[in-house]
């Protein structure tokens, strides 16, 4: 059978997506489909179904089911997963419980944190114990812990975690319990610490462990009905699941360790952001993605190709925009701010009679007064409008009529007059404040990785991201903004662009570069890829690659750096080598390095990576057209350089072309999004037919 | 460039202001040595106008800081006078007196010059792992046994650091690498306040901070007068007893409680705190001075009106804070302060009861983490033979408020985190924790009950590869003869208690602990809200179930009738015996 497609499915609130890619033309089909509740695996299977009498061939002939799912977050935030009991050693059945004891907000004595997802009666505790080095001080006790399994059945309890004392050290008791699940209790579900997060700290590996039990059986179940309805219809291939850290996971894979998929969403249009920007020969780029929707605004960096990560992930906070305030999970994600800034934020006056906006939205329903659905706050979009960035006759490609005086109305009687600015002044605020918001958040969050927005290209999507990446880009000081074609699809391109991977973690081993012995390094990550190849064991293996990493620090810190390890034999390598690796991101992160002090090694990273027949975009055969006829009109526009209305040439997204420079004052538009190039700036068209900004850097305000 | 600062200008600006504070104690965090700056977030950066007032603050870290590192400025600015500060100079004291109250807390400071002119100050303060002294006691007669004293002076000037200095600070301490390298960390953070706070006046087109300062510092005020208004007029009084032993000129200890008075007065827009009629200082190390009772009495007031509002010289214009000289919330040098903790963070407990009449939606109960409980430990880790310092923290419950249960262990009112106790274990091979848990029945009883107190137990190891060396133990933390108030109709919760190899013992004396032995703490829960009588059955099954009350609680406090058979909760008996016990 011919290898002639492959589907990517993004399942989000609202919509579920389908892309049909042809691998042999690179032409997309685009299918949408209503999310399905309580079961989103229908709606998938309809749409496809759908898809279906469009290319009957397809099923036959596609090469892969790509699937991204808002499912599993969606079960924490609204706590429909399994009934979880835990398994711990005895003395600490109550770390999630007892979280990590400071509070999120420091003047809120009120302030609520998240119930734990096991409550205390269901928490059992193991006699034995295993102590640092991994040595047994005491033996587990069998019996007691059959008992308990059969105490914690006879609660209806569905699935089990297991998170003992140090089992990232020795796994050995964590086995055991393991053992007495498959051999006498089969049918519960079991998530087992020292295969979930093999890491020291115990309240970030059992709360970890104990989310992945509370969405396996839902994944189980999901993956599954999707699997048996794809076969019914006469699908054959693989099904792979998005990673929060971008990668592509096999289906039996991600039903193992579901917790690794908990973000799969955002994730997608990120890695497309590296892949346009790169495609169009500025391979040297650091990037910052901004995705700037309805109601909040992401953003990620990307630096010399490389995705930033975290290993901390908060999920269903209880205040949406307060750090600390969720559940905190330790798993590889990238790592990507949530800002409370969108269309539809609200502009108002706050309690010190100054202009806020945000983090309220008006959301979609009533949405912003200009949508005439009974919306009576001035929203970022109601100031576009009034700005003259937004077309009122052109909104979603003029499917949908703004109403400009219900815009100013809003805004003079909620903004102007209280603070007595002009409509101009209050309409300006509100669009430089969320520019603002957005620039502030993005700075720390830079500066947290100790990197310089200022030299970070920008690659902007979502709705609202095109035209506010002008006024984002000046605040941070960013030379250059790349718009790539087709913002409302333009995320599901990551799922044919991400490899599959399988990430394994190992800290049994620590040491200082001093009294390191490399050839034991070197037997870890060969164990280590090994296992990590055993999860992708039913994969083309041609093109498996690993690579490997190590965090390292300076003994008495607590944050290790993730340092690549250039070597495919570690043996190999020198400590002098290893030394100047560190030393030299360490200066780069944080200016300086101390040469007097120890490193040692704290964790080894190994990643399995298969390429997948990529998606390769190829330059647009369309000869470059003429500037006037993609003119259509010009309009007044308010310019934050000369701070007044001026006019700007008003172009249409699809009918420029490469070649094209497009000089400000200029507004580009396409359906779903606007773009804005001010009076000191010019844009220019690519052959991938990304618009592509050279801003003037030269001072703001 | 339009000069003019409209409402949506100063919004910026003041944000920004504030996100250049966080965004220096990310580098900060990311840049120390110690778990107290990385973990327990036991720091603050700010930024300060010329003259002297605070402006910004980072909005992470823990509260208590601001007004010593305000009087470290002024007193900076006296000492070499405004033409005496020069761009690059790096001032530094721990004087408990000018600062924030102990010794391990060192506040630094540098001036902002922008195209040549003085425009402000960045000062950073760090609660140091180490001060060297006598490590983890309230047995010290005076600061000088507390550790190195650093009188207020310059570490750089003109850019030039004073070698000589931190050599001098990294000789007097245990772990000197740790508090140097933090030291340092505090000046990238002042740095990093600099940079960014010219770049903002270059990009707004401002001269300086003048007339941003004005606005927010306005405005703040305006806002919390509002906040006073809303408040009925009218003096508020409280009392309350910190145990308290003193020994004889026969050598036998008295108990001799501690009195924490205060009178609260709200007339008008403004609330004058007065601590008129508290105990005078005592020989323990738990004296405090003025900043830091200063500090906690604004933190009540701030979460008891506006909790979102942002900390600068205006937030606190209109509540005066007075503490008679001499008392043991105003000690004089040289009294001996370094758990000053143990009475300062009862301040804000005091005050909330003071004002639970005249605003009881707003107040919560007596908290069991108040004062914050710490665990100190050094000794050698046997395999590397190396030193380690160990700084363990736990907490209490918090009380509970009019309308939720109290958080089980939650710091209250300092705000630090607790550490992973496998990493304790990993880095002292010394150290073994039996556990950490919840303990029953330990939180005050009430329509809303306290949050839950926790057990938290540890052994020294005594096996083959445990250390033969004794370890110097501290802690502080606790109240063991008063137990934290419920509030408002909510009961006490139950005393703290603390065993060393199964024998009370308290905290505030340092200790030798040998292989084998066992600490084993109990910090108490928060008080309770309101009538136990009142609770929702439904929650007092709940919390039946999960094993936090015992069904003796359940019958004493909450009313409940158990039945026998079920073992469930008999709703119906329940009712009338809860509306027999009411009418008693």
């Amino acid at each position: 059978m011919e290898n002639k497609y492959s589907i990517g499915c993004d399942i989000g609130g609202t919509f579920t997506d389908f892309v049909l890619l042809d691998l042999k033309t690179n032409e997309r089909y685009i299918k949408k489909h209503l999310t399905t509740y309580p079961d989103p695996s229908e709606g998938v299977i309809e749409g496809i179904e759908e898809l279906f009498k469009d290319h009957p061939s397809f099923l036959k002939e596609t090469h892969s089911f790509l699937h991204g799912t808002t499912l599993i977050i969606n079960a924490i935030i609204e706590r429909k997963g399994a009934k979880v009991g835990l398994i711990t050693t005895e003395g600490f059945r109550d770390l999630t419980e007892i979280w990590r004891e400071i509070r999120y907000d420091k003047h809120d004595i009120h302030a609520k944190f998240p119930a734990p997802l096991v409550p205390r009666y269901l928490r059992r505790e193991v006699s034995e114990r295993i102590y640092a080095d991994g040595r047994v001080l005491k033996e587990l006790d069998l019996e007691e812990t059959k008992r308990i399994i059969k105490e914690l059945e006879g609660e209806q309890v569905e699935s089990i975690a297991v998170s003992l004392m140090h089992s990232y050290k020795n796994p050995i008791h964590e086995n055991a319990i393991k053992k007495i699940i498959l051999d006498d209790f089969p049918h519960l579900s079991y998530s087992i610490s020292s295969e979930i997060l093999p890491e020291i700290r115990e309240f970030e590996r059992t709360i970890t462990t104990i989310a992945n039990a509370y969405v396996k059986q839902l994944v189980e179940r999901y993956v599954d009905a999707i699997l048996s309805d794809l076969e019914r219809l006469g699908f054959e291939k693989k099904m792979y699941l998005m990673l929060s850290s971008g990668g592509l996971t096999p289906a039996e894979t991600a039903k193992e360790f579901p917790v690794r998929l908990i973000e799969s969403g955002p994730v997608s249009g990120l890695i497309a952001a590296n892949y346009c920007v790169n495609l169009a020969g500025n391979k040297a780029d650091n990037i910052i993605s901004f995705d700037m929707g309805g109601t909040t605004a992401k953003s990620a960096i990307i630096t010399k190709g490389k995705i930033s990560m975290t290993r901390e992930y908060e999920v269903a906070r209880e205040a949406r925009f307060k750090k600390g305030s969720g559940i905190p999970l330790k798993i590889s994600a990238v790592d990507m701010i949530e800002i409370g800034a969108g269309g539809g934020s609200i502009g108002m006056v706050n309690k010190y009679g100054l202009l806020q906006v945000g983090p309220e939205s008006a959301g979609a329903s009533p949405g912003p007064a200009c949508y005439h659905r009974g919306g009576v706050n001035p929203t970022v979009t109601d100031a576009d409008l009034v700005l003259g960035y937004l077309d009122p006759e052109f909104f979603l490609g003029g499917s949908m009529k703004l109403d400009l005086d219900d815009a100013i109305f809003a805004i003079e009687e909620k903004i102007g007059k209280p603070l007595d600015l002009t409509l101009i002044e209050a309409a300006w605020g509100i669009h430089n404040m969320v520019n603002e918001n957005m620039a502030a958040a993005l700075k720390i969050f830079c500066g947290e990785k100790g990197e310089d927005p200022s030299m970070y290209s920008i690659v902007a999507f979502g709705g609202a991201g095109p035209l506010h990446s002008y006024g984002l880009a000046k605040k941070v000081k960013s030379a250059k903004i790349v718009i790539p074609l087709g913002a409302g699809t333009f995320s599901a391109l990551g799922f044919f662009i991400a490899p599959i991977t399988f990430e394994v973690f190992s800290t049994t081993y620590g040491a200082t570069m001093q009294e390191a012995n490399f050839d034991h390094i070197e037997t870890i990550y060969r164990e280590m890829e090994e296992k990590a190849a055993g999860y992708l064991s039913g994969e083309d293996r041609d093109t498996l690659q690993f690579s490997r990493s190590a965090d390292l620090r300076y003994v008495g810190q607590d944050y290790e750096i993730n340092i690549p390890i250039p070597s495919s034999n570690f043996s190999g390598l020198t400590k002098e080598e290893l030394t100047e690796l560190y030393s030299k991101v360490y200066r780069t992160t944080y200016g300086r390095e101390y040469s007097d002090l120890q490193i040692e090694f704290v964790e080894f990273r190994v990643t399995a990576k298969i390429s997948q027949p990529a998606l390769q975009l190829e330059a647009t055969s369309r000869g470059s057209t003429s500037e006037s006829s993609a003119l259509k009109k010009s309009r007044k526009a308010y310019s934050s350089v000369t701070q007044d209305y001026e006019d700007f040439k008003v172009y249409d997204r699809y009918l420029i072309s490469p070649g094209m420079t497009i000089k400000g004052p200029a507004i580009v538009e396409e359906k779903e999004s606007t773009i804005v190039v001010d009076l000191d700036s010019f844009a220019s068209v690519d052959e991938y037919e990304n618009v592509v900004i050279n801003l003037n850097t030269k001072g703001d305000r | 460039m339009r000069k003019k600062l409209d409402p949506v200008i100063t919004q910026i600006l003041w944000n920004r202001l504030v996100g250049i504070t966080d965004e220096a104690s990310a580098t900060l965090t990311r840049t120390s040595f110690s778990s107290i700056v990385r973990d327990a977030h036991d720091y603050a950066n700010t930024i300060f106008t010329q003259q002297g007032d605070l402006l910004a603050a980072n909005t992470r870290g823990t509260p208590g800081l601001s007004g010593g590192m305000t009087n470290v400025l002024r007193s900076a600015i006296k000492k070499y006078s405004i033409e005496g500060i020069y761009p690059d100079d790096i001032f530094i004291t721990n004087d408990p007196w000018i600062a924030t109250g102990h010794l391990n807390d060192i506040t630094l400071g540098g001036p902002f010059f922008y195209n040549g002119k003085l425009i402000g100050f960045g000062l950073s303060t760090v609660h140091h792992m180490d001060i060297g002294g006598r490590m983890a006691t309230t047995e010290s007669r005076s600061v000088y046994e507390e550790g190195i004293q650093i009188p207020l002076c310059k570490l750089a000037e003109k850019g030039v650091i004073s070698e000589m200095l931190l050599q001098m600070i990294g000789s007097n301490v245990r772990g000197s690498n740790m508090v140097i390298g933090d030291i340092r960390a505090q000046m990238s953070a002042i740095n990093s306040m600099a940079i960014r706070t010219c770049e903002l006046l270059s990009e707004y087109g401002l001269n300086d901070l003048d007339s941003v300062s004005r606005e927010i510092i306005s405005r703040s005020d305006k806002e919390m007068r509002n906040h006073i208004k809303e408040m009925p007029d009218g003096i508020y009084t409280a009392e309350m007893y910190v145990e308290h032993k003193e020994i004889t000129k026969e050598g036998k200890e008295e108990d001799k409680p501690i009195k924490l008075q205060v009178a609260v007065e709200v007339k008008g827009d403004e609330i004058e705190i007065d601590f008129e009629g508290t105990s005078a200082p005592v020989a323990k190390a738990i004296n405090v001075v003025y900043n830091f009772t200063y500090n906690y009495a604004l933190f009540a007031i701030i979460c008891l009106t506006c909790p979102d509002i942002p900390n600068n010289a205006g937030t606190v214009m209109s509540i005066p804070v007075k503490a008679p000289k001499g008392c043991i919330l105003n000690c004089d040098f040289p009294a001996p302060v370094w758990s000053r903790t143990a009475i300062g963070h009862l301040v804000p407990e005091l005050i909330f009861r003071a004002l639970a009449n005249a605003i009881p939606e707003r107040v919560i109960a007596g908290s069991g983490s108040s004062p914050v409980w710490v665990e100190i430990m050094s000794g050698e880790e046997p395999k590397a033979r190396k030193q380690f310092l160990v700084y363990h923290i736990f907490q209490g419950g918090l009380g509970a408020g009019a309308t939720n249960d109290g958080q089980s262990c939650l710091s209250f009112p300092c705000n630090v985190s607790n550490d992973s106790m496998e990493v304790i274990e990993k880095d002292t091979s010394s150290i073994i924790f039996n556990k950490k848990e919840l303990t029953c029945d330990s939180a005050g009883a009430g329509k809303y009950r306290g949050g839950f107190g926790q057990e938290i137990s540890f052994s020294i190891m005594s096996d083959e590869y445990a250390t033969k060396k004794p370890i110097l133990f501290g802690a502080r933390g606790g109240r063991f003869d008063f137990r934290v108030p419920g509030i408002l109709g909510g009961l006490d919760a139950p005393k703290a208690r603390m065993y060393l190899n199964g024998k009370n013992r308290r905290t505030g004396t340092d200790m030798l602990l040998y292989p084998g032995d066992t600490v084993d703490a109990f910090p108490q829960g928060g008080g309770g809200y309101g009538s136990p009588l009142e609770r929702d059955l439904e929650l007092v099954e709940t919390d039946l179930r999960n094993g936090l009350i015992s069904k003796d609680a359940a019958k004493n406090f909450y009313g409940v009738i158990i039945d026998e058979v079920s073992g469930k909760i008999d709703f119906n008996a329940t009712k009338k015996n809860r509306e027999i016990l009411s009418k008693s």
